[in-house]
């Protein structure tokens, strides 16, 4: 079937519209009341629920909070409008009598009627179909040409096309701009990318340092290699641009690798690097709070990462260690050398050395515990840890309190005071005899 | 059909015309309010809900910070 001119479309539009416009307006009073009263009920709850979303909300920001306390208020004013221009608009609506009066309706009429419109339309489309079967092969396809070209101008269809040009337009030139964003991206990552190689190659040298043991070596390069891996697979582009920024930075580090106090002093300015970094990534206003969050969590695993070297390089405080065990062995020497060495009936002797030896260990033990442990403590913010090496260095005190007070005079008052014998009385009383130790 | 019946009723009770313009009347009287006032309300709720959102980072922020 072929469709009709626009003549006849006009026409048989403007009787549609006749006929929906009469159909439509047939409602009873009643019914438009019911319908009405349901309307102003469906609106006046959107509102007052969107109100009570609001409120909730708003109630999160807590108490102190001035905006929420304004918005809690608005809203409050909003819903008693609400609420009173619902009152309002029921009450007139309900003042309205209606009546739904159905007696005087004849079916048979209006069904006659509608007949009647359908039949109208029906011959009409019948004549025009008639017309144009009789419409020879030329004619009608000169016909169609004609409906074409005239679509062709209609404004409307000028318009679509238009718009769709106009899109097709934008949506190449978003794809181009895709397109090298993207191509500038992949550069500018590979360029990135390539600088920190140089700089964490540069830095993984570690055979010309001295005083780094194979081991160290080993642990630095695995540590450097790591970095290596988090930039390669865990930052974006924009995030290395930045972090490039401290690459002169990283690479001095890195290089400064001469013994071991100052790799714990490099690795602590990283930590800080990294802090820094992550003050930078905030001047990223414009960057969506999503992406933000992000490079935060990727800040908080390198340095996560970075507190896990600490843990794996315990070699440092096993020095310590060893250094603590062997000045308290020191001192205990000295104190208890006099007896020991009297076995031999003479004067104690290198009791001085011993005590200044052992004091001056146990010095230098409690500093370095008391200092390292303060400095660990703050760099990993673990109190356990703290704990652990500031028991060490209290330890380490005790040791050089007791080298201190037990100079000969101390000690022979002290004696005395426990023996209730002058020296060398005590001593002689204390030690074993010749003739039993020849036993 | 039923449509149909209704607009027979009404060119039998053209008082109920008059009933109908003026239940209109109320209704779009009511409607030009409430629709500014929900207007007023979802902008307010999205006020609350960006403020609440920008709490929240910031409380993120300051953990972060610690």
């Amino acid at each position: 079937m072929e469709l009709p001119t626009n003549e006849e479309q006009e026409g048989i539009n403007k009787r549609a519209r006749k006929y929906c416009e009469e159909v439509s307006s047939a409602e009873n009073s009643k019914e438009i009341r019911d319908e009405t009263l349901k309307n102003v009920n469906e609106e006046t709850a959107e509102v007052l629920d969107a109100g009570e979303q609001t409120t909730e909300t708003a109630e999160k920001l807590g108490d102190n909070d001035s905006e929420g306390g304004e918005i809690i208020v608005e809203t409050q004013k909003i819903t008693d409008e609400t609420e009173e221009n619902r009152a309002n608009t029921v009450d007139a609506i309900e003042g309205v009598g209606v009546e739904t009066d159905i007696s005087k309706i004849d079916a048979d009429e209006i069904e006659g009627g509608m007949r009647e419109d359908r039949q109208k339309y029906e011959d009409e489309t019948a004549k025009i179909n008639k017309e144009w079967e009789e419409k020879s092969e030329e004619d009608k396809k000169e016909e169609i040409e004609e409906y074409k070209e005239e679509t062709e101008k209609d404004p409307r269809v000028m318009e679509v096309r238009e718009k769709m040009e106009r899109e097709k337009k934008t949506m190449g030139e978003c794809v181009e701009e895709l397109r090298k964003e993207t191509k500038d991206i992949v550069k500018n990552r590979s360029l990135a990318m390539a600088a920190i190689q140089e700089q964490l190659n540069k830095g993984a040298n570690f055979s010309e340092l001295s005083g780094v043991d194979q081991i160290d070596q080993k642990e630095a390069k695995t540590a450097l290699g790591e970095i290596s891996r988090i930039a390669n697979n865990r930052l974006t582009n924009e995030k290395l641009n930045y972090l490039l920024q401290f690459e002169d930075n990283l690479g001095d580090l890195l290089n400064e690798h001469k013994n071991r106090e100052s790799t714990i002093e490099n690795f602590e300015e990283i930590v800080k690097m990294i802090g820094d970094f992550e003050d930078r990534l905030r001047e990223f206003e414009e960057m969506g709070e999503i992406e933000q969050q992000e490079a935060r969590e990727e800040i908080k695993g390198l340095v996560g990462w970075l507190e896990e070297v600490y843990k794996k390089n315990p070699k440092l405080w096993k020095y310590l260690l060893g250094i603590g065990v062997v000045a308290g062995v020191l001192v205990l020497a000295s104190i208890f050398g006099v007896p020991v060495s009297g076995l031999e009936g003479e004067i104690p002797f290198g009791w001085r050395e011993a005590k200044i030896a052992g004091a001056g260990a146990a010095a230098i033990v409690s500093g370095g515990y008391l200092l390292f442990s303060k400095r660990m403590a703050g760099t990993r913010n673990d109190l356990k840890e703290g704990a652990k090496f500031l028991s060490g260095g209290l330890l380490g005190g005790a040791f050089m309190l007791a080298g201190y007070l037990f100079d000969e005079k101390r000690r022979d008052d002290f004696m005395k005071k426990a023996s209730g014998v002058d020296f060398p009385g005590w001593y002689y009383s204390l030690a074993p005899k010749k003739e039993d130790s020849g036993k | 059909m039923t449509q149909v019946l209704f607009h027979k009723q009404k060119m039998n009770s053209p008082t109920d015309k008059e009933k109908i313009e003026k239940l209109r009347n109320l209704y779009n009287k009511f409607y030009s309010k409430v629709v500014v006032l929900k207007k007023r309300q979802l902008e307010l709720l999205e006020r609350a809900k960006k403020l609440v959102e920008e709490k929240k980072m910031r409380e993120i922020r300051d953990r972060i910070k610690k």
